[in-house]
């Protein structure tokens, strides 16, 4: 069936219906990210002060990315006019254009500003216990770099860091652990043990054996806990490891405790001399660890899971609901930019409903652009909005 | 249906004749995407500005905080409403020119306004709390 009137107006509407349709559609878009928007702006406003996440996202990146939209959004049009003008040559290089900007723009996102966020850490201190982080939270320098009283009196309690993914495994799978009490632990390790039909005991066993995988994260861990003769000063140093988080940073540049420009506080540095200038070393919860991968020495900060409020693990939706509306919003606008440039490699591929029919109906594929470029606009239209909430404000 | 069949015959030379008025009216290329150039680089321009002033605590400055008093914004709710409004200004240049919103007839407008109208409503539904507020959780970070 031929859909009517792709391409005179109804006379009735005065309009070609894919336009009215596109339109409609827009309306509904308008209005399920108008409802994001107003959802995030609710919560920013009702945030306490020094409480919302400032300066994750890095701005250059978005700077250029919100470039790299905008630029789209003119090579559509222009190859949206080249096609009235029926210059074949131009309308395909522009709608190439348009679309390799929207490929860069979503390379940008999944290579590297949505990993880099899997790569690094969070937690939130209980308000009582900030005084035994302050290495980490920086609250005793409450002035900014030139001195001025920036903080008001709020004191941070998100500590924060870039981790070596494969080097922090454990830490980053211990964060994921609730914490679990002695008496835990051992109603688990004596699960089935008083069994005495064998076929019982290896199901209640296998029972344990999964119950233990949820809250111990290292196998040898699990061998030690499991043999029958267990020495309590083991058993207790693997509890501690189940009930502290270990952190270190990987690179000296995010490892400030304190950085006023970005109101970032981040893990200790690796560095022996900068533990030294920043006055750590004597730091009680400050432990030298021997590095497994290079055998030197390296300084950890021993976290305890009691002190901390439940968010803390990755940079993932869960951990606040900052990340929750900047991964939802981010990806619903990223799934838009990928359907827009489907459909334009598709008219600008020589096929049938692509280019070719330029030279059987010009005007429809006119109008065809023109309705594409319309969804385009309102994906830059939405990330004009996108850009100032999350990385700017 | 019947207007495809009339235009697979017809538009052809249809089209013609409108891609030979283009150019026999409007002359080169360059003087027809002129506007589309320059809103282009406003755009630009004023994502340049709204970067450069993100890093600006209007809440610092006295004359904003008793200008924005008035209309009961505080804080970092400055730099909201200005980033905001900047923001704004920049979908109505895209709107206007791109989307080609500046000539568009009614039968557009009317669901469109509507759209506005309803997207309006529910960006002032966070007020409601203003009114009627919510108890601060005792762990305001989640």
């Amino acid at each position: 069936m031929e859909i009517p009137y792709t391409v005179r107006p109804r006379p009735d509407t005065g309009l070609a219906n894919p336009k009215l349709g596109i339109w409609l559609f827009l309306a509904s878009e308008v209005m399920l990210f108008g409802g994001l928007f107003a959802g995030y702006i609710f919560m920013r406003l009702g945030a306490e002060p020094w409480m919302w996440p400032h300066g994750w996202l890095n701005v250059p990146v978005g700077t250029f990315n919100t470039f790299v939209l905008i630029a789209s959004s003119v090579t559509v049009i222009l190859s949206w006019e080249s096609l009235k003008m029926r210059k074949y040559k131009a309308f395909r290089s522009w709608l190439a254009a348009t679309w390799l900007c929207g490929l860069a723009f979503l390379t940008i996102k999944l290579s590297y500003e949505w990993p880099a966020k899997f790569h690094h850490f969070g937690a939130y201190v209980q308000k009582d216990a900030a005084h035994k982080y302050e290495a980490l939270l920086g609250n005793e320098n409450q002035g900014d770099v030139k001195g001025h009283e920036t903080r008001k009196g709020y004191s941070r309690l998100f500590i924060g860091g870039h981790l070596d993914m494969e080097n922090d495994k454990f830490a980053m799978a211990s964060a994921s652990v609730p914490y679990v009490q002695e008496a835990t632990l051992d109603a688990v390790l004596a699960f089935g043990k008083d069994e005495t039909n064998p076929t019982t005991q290896a199901a209640l066993f296998s029972r344990r054996d999964t119950m233990l995988k949820h809250l111990v994260v290292r196998d040898e861990d699990i061998a030690a806990l499991k043999a029958p003769n267990l020495e309590h000063e083991k058993k207790a140093a693997i509890l501690h490891r189940m009930n502290t988080i270990s952190l270190h940073a990987v690179d000296a540049e995010n490892a400030k405790p304190y950085d006023a420009d970005n109101d970032k506080a981040h893990f200790l540095p690796r560095e022996q001399i900068l533990i030294s200038q920043l006055g750590l070393k004597d730091n009680p919860n400050v432990h030298v660890v021997k590095s497994v991968e290079s055998g030197k020495d390296e300084h950890h900060f021993i976290v305890d899971k009691r002190d901390l409020i439940s968010g803390h693990g990755p940079l993932v939706p869960k951990l606040n609901t900052y990340l929750a509306c900047y991964f939802m919003i981010t990806g619903l606008h990223g799934l838009h930019v990928l359907g827009g440039c489907i459909v334009f490699i598709y008219f600008w591929l020589p096929i049938k409903g692509g280019s070719k029919l330029f030279h059987t109906n010009p005007q429809q594929l006119c109008n065809r652009i023109e309705v594409s470029g319309l969804f385009w606009h309102l994906v830059d239209l939405i990330w004009i909005f996108v850009f100032p909430l999350f990385y700017l404000l | 249906m019947s207007d495809h069949t009339a235009t697979t015959t017809a538009e052809p030379a249809h089209a013609h004749a409108e891609a030979h008025s283009h150019e026999g009216h409007h002359g080169s290329m360059l003087s027809h995407v002129k506007p589309y150039l320059i809103v282009g680089a406003a755009l630009f321009i004023f994502t340049v500005i709204t970067v450069a002033l993100s890093y600006f605590d209007f809440a610092d400055y006295g004359m904003f905080r008793w200008l924005f008093g008035k209309i009961g914004v505080h804080g970092m709710g400055i730099n909201i409403v200005i980033g905001l409004s900047l923001a704004t200004f920049k979908v109505c240049l895209v709107g206007a020119w791109f989307m080609h919103l500046k000539q568009e007839g009614a039968t557009i407008w009317r669901p469109l306004g509507l759209t506005f109208f309803f997207c309006f409503c529910l960006f002032m539904l966070f007020l409601l709390a203003h009114s009627d507020p919510i108890p601060t959780s005792s762990h305001p970070l989640h």
